[in-house]
């Protein structure tokens, strides 16, 4: 069995969110393992979260500014 | 999209102006509206017709590189985001023999039998921004277009590097679809051509050239690029800087030849051409781009009579230098490349200044017809209630539902903690389902709302809304986006978008019950305006704002009004720039709301948007003012460098300087017999970095002048590039033709100031000739360039930042070009950068338009994703108020100790502060660390779950 | 931010292949596919967390557990704050500079306060001796003695024959 591994993404709301939502909107195919949570700026991201996420268990964690 | 939401701006796609009766304020225009075969209420864009639609047609957004369908949009950014058919080539529609797209369109939105509309419309103001239209292919054909595939259009190339372009960004050649090795661009296709009937210079074409290579380059690493200028053009701001940066970068070769004709040699392109030595040379290349200019718009002729305006003899619209914005018939205005080609930054300051102009004409009726929405008050009890979330899933007809199980996410839903309903809904954002959201909120007591649909980019505003309408704090809805990010880019693993749903449908579960009310910040507005500088700039400016209805202070720091423009003394288009002066300051000073500082400076701006405090000191003493908006239009400077003599020899003058001389009978003008003008003294590279705009076109005119007063006078220009652009190119050829001699210089082989006894003149280098010429100089008059005027100071006081040749810089060069990153704070004429008067007028228009929004509206409303500090936990660090980008946290006394306190109205919610501070005494609104770290949580029982399935199946094994 | 997140991880272990900061625009849908696709291929070859890194569920929790510790802490927080207004000040943004001065300004601190959290984490689940320490935390004993000896100073802990035990309150 291959191995799925769970990506958390912080993405900004201008731009790398934007972006995906194009993806959508062009029918870009990317593989489903990550989950993304919005924030409106990446400056809005405190080590905290980064930290945070691999404590519940991320096996990555992706910015998209 | 901003425009296509507001509830005051109706866009009318699909339509044509056919008479217009009326007069200023009072206007009947009739329009007639083709078909779009769509209902655009039933519409929600899913693209499933365009899927079914079995009829292919050429895509002419494309640029006919690709294929599409009759039904379609033509690109998905399009507002508004409603499908069509293309009468022309819907089989239903020419032939009666097709009907897929009904059958397949899940909100039943295809009306084949939609017909024409006339509608009557009352307007008190029309504008007209028709844009440009192509170069026509006779033109083209001229290069080998159309007889050689890889011959391109600039167009054609844009379309070709675009990523959602026909070939996803990867440039090929037509011919062969390899990448092409060496590619060159040729400039002035359609432009700068009397043969072609477009003597105009396109004013775009040098720039957009470059940045297509660039992006060219960028793909093709390996890519030899040359391109050839007549001039490179490149006089915006900043745009010197950038073109040299990338020739540099990317190793472009720029060749000064005008390319004759194409021809097709083997699988190559031949270019013969003639360089400024005088040399024949031939080249080949893999790819020609021709960089076609700005054509007239196509229908600008039947518009034109229609409504009874003077077009310009190019078929633009037909303006002044004085009223860069109005047409011959009062009420209807122009802007954009409709009124000569210009690049977007210029055309948005028209539009910006264009609606000013609107503004100050229909004053008197402002807010008369607005339509404002009215919400019942907020169950605020409701809202203090233990998180009672509704979970919303939508199927988006199949868009959703044929991927991710719906009915499973929606059962899911319901089993997560403090969810009290669920359902699963065919189209969420449908008028009828909205109805229905407010209802189950109400029956269900709902205080908290998750959407799991499609993106909260495009949607969460409409769901906002119907909170409000429910009687719900609009802050109180969360959104899981289930399509765009994920049933559409997870098509072919259904089960795997599924488990994403449930996953983001529980973050977003946890984030919706840590969601809090949050209040619509409004701010109080003083409804005046703080004009500084009283130029040309600052006097359009202050007349603009007054003329729409508002109070001015007005504060130029000499004795008199008029700045700069006091010292010229003609222009190109014949009118006389001093009467031009005259009738702004007589408006200005007659004008009640307006009240003028002359001999005055500004001392201290103090405050934010809507709030300003300042104060004016005068010789005789000071004044504290309030006022709501500050424009800057603090002007510029004559450069005046040690350069030729300047200064030290009387003979030697600056263009501004000739200016005077010209107004003057006698003089050393009319004695000098040989009057030799260089260009770019001290710019472009030495003293100033950048290219002035202007210079060129006022040694241009001088010349003229010159040449009409005294038609003997041997007149030279020594120039690196004649930066002419526009319709003043026009004048250009002009003076080739009346004698006036033009000679390029090397920026390497500048032109030498030589003295002989008590005679000046001037060596240069003569390409041509290949030698150097001595022109004696009776007079030398020197194009010196603009300098800013006291920026550094103002810039200081209310923290708004310089570029690195000293001009504010603005929000945004395309979007908000009159804009400061600091909120209230605008920026129009020498203040941004050199510019001629024409555009001078404009952009202090643009930024009255600007600045009485919040005097309009006489508040500020804030999102509510501001910061908010905690003064009980802050400890007055100043961390926080050091990071801001915007300026907009101040640190304020609070008993004895300092704490950080959010200036609401300026803040942008980006969360920097609350990122940094070290005791966490700053909250993000809608963005709470609270309810992030509980998106993560939840996101971390995703993990737990997995691990368990897993021990699960291992136990079983 | 991305930084001392990284030296964090760093010394958390946790390989720093597993954090991406990456950039699109709204208008490069494919440049953000294509990033989240390679992202997504880079962990696959990683494994799951901790096992490309070589380490324990347990290690990888008590690390990680110091590593949440020392983000809320105001002492990081202030540095990391201070930090950033001084790059801001300077407007040094180039990656060699901000490196040297996280180096300089912020490491030890991370590599000090994570180490405290992680002894003390331990200790407060019962006596362990030093050779557990130092293996579990991936220490030196120059770097551990001191926490033990301050510890011990304020009353937290104390030594029982060759193992470190919590002090009972009285």
């Amino acid at each position: 069995m291959g191995f799925d591994p769970k990506i958390l993404s912080f993405f900004c709301h201008w731009c790398c969110y934007a972006a995906a939502d194009s993806a959508g909107v062009a029918r870009y195919q990317y593989p489903p393992n990550n989950r993304v949570i919005r924030v409106m700026c990446t400056g809005r991201i405190d080590p905290r979260f980064i930290i945070e996420s691999f404590y519940v268990g991320a096996d990555g964690v992706l910015v998209g500014g | 999209m901003e425009a296509g939401r507001s509830p005051n701006i109706e866009i009318i796609t699909l339509a044509e102006l056919k008479e217009l009766s009326g007069k200023p304020g009072n206007f009947r225009a009739k329009l007639h509206i083709r078909p779009r075969y769509v209902d655009p209420l039933k519409c929600t864009s899913c693209g499933m017709c365009t899927t079914y639609c079995p009829k292919e047609v050429v895509d002419e957004y494309n640029e006919r590189l690709t294929f599409t369908k009759a039904a379609r949009i033509d690109y998905a950014q399009a507002v508004p985001t409603i499908y069509y058919l293309d009468e022309k080539e819907c089989l239903r529609l020419q032939h009666e023999s097709c009907q897929l797209c009904a059958n397949v369109c899940g909100p039943n939105a295809i009306v084949f039998d939609q017909q024409p509309e006339e509608r009557e419309l009352e307007v008190g103001a029309v504008v007209l921004a028709l844009g440009f239209g192509r170069v026509p292919e006779e033109v083209l054909e001229k290069y080998g277009y159309g007889k050689y595939p890889d011959v391109l259009t600039s167009l054609e190339l844009e379309r070709l590097t675009c990523a959602s372009g026909p070939t996803e960004g990867e440039v090929i050649r037509p011919s062969d679809f390899t990448h092409p090795r060496r590619i060159a661009f040729l400039q002035c296709v359609g432009s700068r051509d009397v043969t072609c009937g477009n003597g105009y210079c396109s004013s775009v074409c040098c720039m957009y050239a470059m940045k297509e290579a660039s992006v060219v380059k960028e793909h093709l690493p390996e890519a030899e690029i040359d391109l050839f200028f007549m001039d490179i053009r490149t006089q915006g701001k900043g745009f010197d800087e950038a073109f040299n940066r990338a020739v540099e970068k990317y190793g472009f070769r720029t060749i000064y030849a005008r390319v004759p004709r194409v021809d097709q040699v083997g699988r190559r392109l031949a270019l013969t051409y003639v360089t400024e030595d005088g040399k024949t040379h031939r080249d080949f290349y893999d790819m020609v781009v021709l960089s076609v200019g700005l054509d007239a718009p196509q229908d600008a002729e039947v518009l034109a009579e229609r409504l009874g305006i003077e077009l310009n003899h190019y078929g633009f619209a037909k303006t002044k230098v004085s009223t860069p914005l109005e047409t011959n018939v009062p009420g209807v205005f122009v802007a954009g490349a409709f009124q000569g080609p210009k690049d977007i930054p210029e055309s948005v300051v028209q539009a910006q200044a264009v609606a000013a102009r609107c503004s100050e004409l229909l004053a008197e009726v402002r807010g008369q017809d607005a339509i404002h929405k009215e919400f019942p008050p907020e169950d605020e009890e409701l809202e203090r209630l233990e998180p009672r979330i509704g979970v919303f899933v939508c199927h988006c007809g199949v868009n959703i539902a044929g991927v991710v199980n719906v009915k499973e996410v929606a059962r899911y839903a319901s089993t997560l903690p403090g969810v009290v309903y669920t359902e699963d809904v065919l189209y969420s954002c449908s008028q009828d389902t909205l109805n229905e959201l407010v209802k189950k909120i109400k029956e269900n007591r709902l205080n908290r709302v998750v959407i799991a649909a499609c993106s909260p980019r495009t949607h969460e505003p409409l769901f906002q809304e119907t909170l409000r309408e429910a009687g719900l704090n609009p802050a109180l809805i969360e959104m899981a986006n289930i399509r765009d990010q994920c049933a559409w880019v997870h098509a072919e693993d259904p089960e795997a978008a599924t488990q994403k749903a449930k996953d983001q449908v529980r973050m977003a579960v946890a984030k919706a019950a840590r969601l809090m009310p949050l209040e619509l910040q409004r701010v109080s507005v003083t409804p005046s305006a703080l004009v500084i500088g009283g130029g040309a700039a600052g006097l359009q400016a202050a007349l603009s704002i007054a003329n729409q209805g508002f109070e001015v202070y007005l504060v130029e720091k000499e004795e008199e009004l008029g700045g700069n423009l006091r010292r010229v003394t003609g222009l190109l288009s014949g009118e006389r720039p001093q009467k031009i002066l005259e009738d702004l300051i007589k408006q200005v000073e007659s004008h009640p709301k307006v009240k003028i500082y002359k001999g005055t400076t500004v001392e201290n701006i103090s405050g934010y948007v809507g709030n300003f405090t300042s104060t004016l000191r005068r010789e005789e003493g000071s004044e504290v003012i309030n006022h709501g908006v500050v424009i800057l239009a603090t002007g510029g400077k004559e450069h005046r460098p040690v350069l030729f003599g300047l200064g030290e020899n009387e003979r030697v003058l600056t263009q501004l300087d000739l200016e005077g001389e010209l107004e003057k009978k006698g003089g050393r003008l009319s004695r000098a017999k040989s009057i030799v003008m260089i260009q770019c003294v001290g710019s472009r590279g030495e003293d100033l970095k950048y290219c002035s705009k202007l210079c060129c076109q006022q040694a241009v005119k001088n010349a003229l002048r010159i040449k009409k007063k005294y038609p003997k006078k041997d007149i030279y220009i020594l120039f690196r590039d004649m930066r002419t652009y526009g319709f003043s190119e026009d004048a250009y050829r002009e003076a080739r033709k009346a004698g006036i001699i033009f000679i390029r210089y090397q920026v390497d082989r500048k032109p030498e100031l030589v003295k002989r006894g008590k005679s000046l003149g001037v060596k240069i280098y003569d390409a041509l000739l290949g030698e150097e010429l001595f022109i004696p100089a009776d007079l030398l008059v020197l194009s010196v360039g603009i300098t800013p005027g006291e920026n550094e100071e103002i810039s200081k006081v209310i923290k708004a930042p310089l570029t690195g040749d000293g001009f504010f810089l603005e929000a945004h060069v395309k979007l908000m070009p009159v804009e400061l990153p600091v909120e209230g704070v605008y920026v129009c004429g020498l203040a941004h950068g050199p510019k001629p008067l024409e555009e001078t007028l404009a952009q202090a228009r643009a930024a009255a338009a600007k600045a009485a929004i919040p005097l309009a509206k006489g508040y500020v409303e804030v999102a509510p994703i501001v910061s908010r500090v905690d003064q009980s936990k802050c400890i007055g660090c100043g961390i926080c108020a050091a990071l801001c980008p915007y300026g907009a946290i101040e640190m304020v006394k609070v008993g004895k100790r300092k704490k950080a306190q959010t200036i609401t109205a300026s803040c942008k919610g980006c969360g920097i502060c609350a990122s940094h501070c070290p005791v966490l005494a700053i909250s993000m609104g809608g963005f709470t660390d609270e309810a992030i770290l509980a998106q993560i949580e939840a996101f971390g029982a995703f993990v737990e779950r997995e691990a368990e399935e897993k021990t699960e199946k291992e136990e079983a094994a | 931010m991305a930084e001392a997140t990284k030296r964090i991880l760093e010394l958390v272990g946790i390989k720093l292949e597993r954090f991406r900061i990456d950039w699109a625009s709204a208008a490069e849908a494919p440049l953000f596919v294509k990033i989240v696709t390679d992202f997504t291929e880079a962990i696959k070859k990683l494994g799951p967390l901790g096992e490309a890194e070589g380490l324990e569920r347990e290690t990888l929790r008590l690390r990680l557990e110091a590593a949440r510790e020392l983000t809320s802490k105001s002492r990081f927080r202030a540095a990391f704050g201070n930090l950033a207004r001084e790059l801001k000040k300077v407007g040094d943004y180039s990656p060699e500079g901000i490196s040297s001065r996280v180096e300089q300004k912020l490491v030890p601190l991370i590599k000090k306060e994570l180490l405290e959290s992680e002894v003390k984490n331990l200790l407060s689940q019962g006596p362990v001796s030093i050779e557990a320490l130092l293996q579990k935390t991936g220490a030196t004993q120059d770097d551990i003695v001191p926490i033990l000896e301050s510890l011990s100073k304020k009353g937290k802990v104390e030594k029982q024959g060759d193992v470190w035990q919590p002090k009972a309150k009285e």
